[in-house]
């Protein structure tokens, strides 16, 4: 009777010290003063980084398989209407080429230079598996030994993607824009105005805040990065398309919703921009605009 | 191999896990759901071990699970320690069970966990946990429990150094944490 006693009693002592540790490690995490914990999850990434690589490059051809079955109809859709942007996007080539020029001209012009090409990129491919069925994250195959770093912002060739939220030495994980602790300043091209974009969750769209009720926002418009001063986003990245417009009388404000310009379901390339807030932005104008001799000679002989 | 402790077996058997979670099971989802073998293990841990070895080595399971997932971390820990312990507890209290019946229960344990899992994730407010399709992980996390736990019962029976028997026990509590 005293063995079984005791028994229970050292039961008790173990799961009370493992609920225990386990609480200690969620207040800690919860702190963000998890500096050993992100290490030992880091290190894990990196280790079990070749057997992901291994596992998906194993299943690609039968899950691409699989998708061509089910999805026939529909992929044969998106091809025509592929070849169609296709079309359209060479059309605007010339277009677009033509007003780049008269960009580079008009910046030549007043002495400034392109801030966009200073911030270097890294192409990374995504591992199209997610370990959980709770993950909000997606997971590149490169890291810090190639640069990426916490923070920064993750696009896709049609538009902002998410942010870096933990690198490691060969691998990091993205946090998706439409995650529920995501925001970013964000700007409505047409109007100028600024305000926050803030995830909603996994096949939801994205809501903007601190929009004034007097601007006119049109659903159709495009939403970009607004690059605040410690923004962890550069101005312009395309963020996604207005979807609809609500008056919030209650906050004074409106209330946007926005669909993402980037397709997070099919993510298999990404870029990494590697952009840190806290170095100072480059300087855009590399000189002020002198005044021309006549005048400084005039300005001269008036004083 | 033969002669390590209980702590080398349960590594040993851990490890493979998490490697055959991120490298097989995380491509092959049954609509649309990722089993995750973490969960049966910490499961079959407690009805082989009872309810003390059941909540160290869920214990364990748990804190493989917080070293591959993002989720808080000492969430998964929490969850598996105590699914492992409840696992035991409640096989404990069942008289000899046939191997069938002890995968049933198992597949239920299982579904419970993903709803401990869900009930942690509610305590945390993290919405991509509530959110997530609830009834049809727990349904295929079930399942796959029913299929696998015959090979589950071997491993953990290997790992926790448990001589067959049809329940767990106290006294196999005892021996095997």
């Amino acid at each position: 009777m005293a063995r079984r006693a005791g028994i229970r009693r050292r039961t008790w002592l173990r799961l009370a010290l493992l609920v225990v540790t386990a609480i200690a490690l969620l207040t800690l995490d919860a702190r963000g003063s998890g500096g050993v914990l992100d290490t030992a999850r880091g290190a894990t990434l990196d280790l079990l980084g070749p057997v992901r690589t291994f596992g998906d490059w194993v299943a690609e051809p039968f899950r691409n398989a699989w998708r061509g079955i089910v999805s026939y109809d529909d992929l044969e859709a998106e091809n025509a209407q592929l070849r169609g942007e296709l079309a359209e996007a060479e059309a605007s080539v010339l277009r677009v080429g033509e007003l780049e020029r008269d960009r580079q001209e008009l910046l030549a012009l007043v002495g400034a230079r392109d801030a966009a090409p200073a911030i270097p990129r890294v192409t990374a491919r995504v591992i199209d598996a997610p370990v959980s069925n709770f993950e909000r994250t997606i997971e590149l195959a490169k890291g810090r030994r190639d640069g990426i770093r916490e923070g920064m912002p993750v696009e896709s060739g049609d538009g902002l993607v998410g942010r870096v939220v933990q690198a490691s030495t060969t691998r990091s994980r993205v946090e998706l824009l439409t995650d529920p602790n995501f925001d970013a300043g964000v700007r409505i091209v047409r109007s100028g105005d600024d305000g926050l974009a803030s995830g909603r969750g996994p096949g939801r769209d994205l809501e903007v805040s601190y929009i004034e009720l007097e601007t006119v926002v049109i659903p159709g418009e495009t939403v970009v990065t607004s690059g605040f001063a410690g923004s962890t986003f550069p101005p312009g990245l395309l963020v996604g398309t207005v979807t609809d417009v609500e008056p919030d009388a209650v906050r004074g404000a409106q209330r946007v919703t926005v669909h993402p310009a980037a397709d997070l379901e099919r993510l298999r390339w990404v870029q990494v921009l590697l952009y840190e807030p806290n170095v100072p932005e480059p300087v855009i104008v590399d000189r002020e605009p002198t005044d021309s001799p006549a005048d400084a000679g005039a300005a001269g002989g008036q004083s | 191999m033969a002669g390590a402790g209980p702590l080398a077996r349960s590594t040993l058997v851990l490890a493979v896990a998490v490697v055959v979670h991120v490298g097989l099971l995380a491509h092959i989802t049954p609509a649309g759901v990722i089993v995750d073998p973490l969960v049966l293990l910490a499961v079959a841990g407690g009805m082989m071990g009872g309810r003390s070895a059941g909540a160290t080595f869920g214990g364990g399971c748990g804190l493989a699970a917080d070293l591959i997932l993002h989720t808080p971390f000492g969430m998964s820990l929490l969850v598996l320690t105590l699914v492992g312990y409840l696992s035991g507890a409640i096989t404990e209290q069942i008289p000899s069970a046939g191997r069938l019946a002890r995968a049933a229960i198992a597949s239920l344990l299982a579904a419970g966990g993903i709803g401990l899992f869900a009930g942690a994730g509610w305590l945390m407010d993290l919405v991509y946990v509530t959110e997530a399709p609830l009834v049809r992980i727990a349904i295929v996390t079930g399942a796959a429990s029913l299929l696998t736990n015959p090979l589950l019962e071997r491993a953990t029976r290997w790992a926790l150094i448990i001589r067959p028997r049809m329940t767990a026990s106290p006294e196999s509590t005892a021996r095997g944490g």
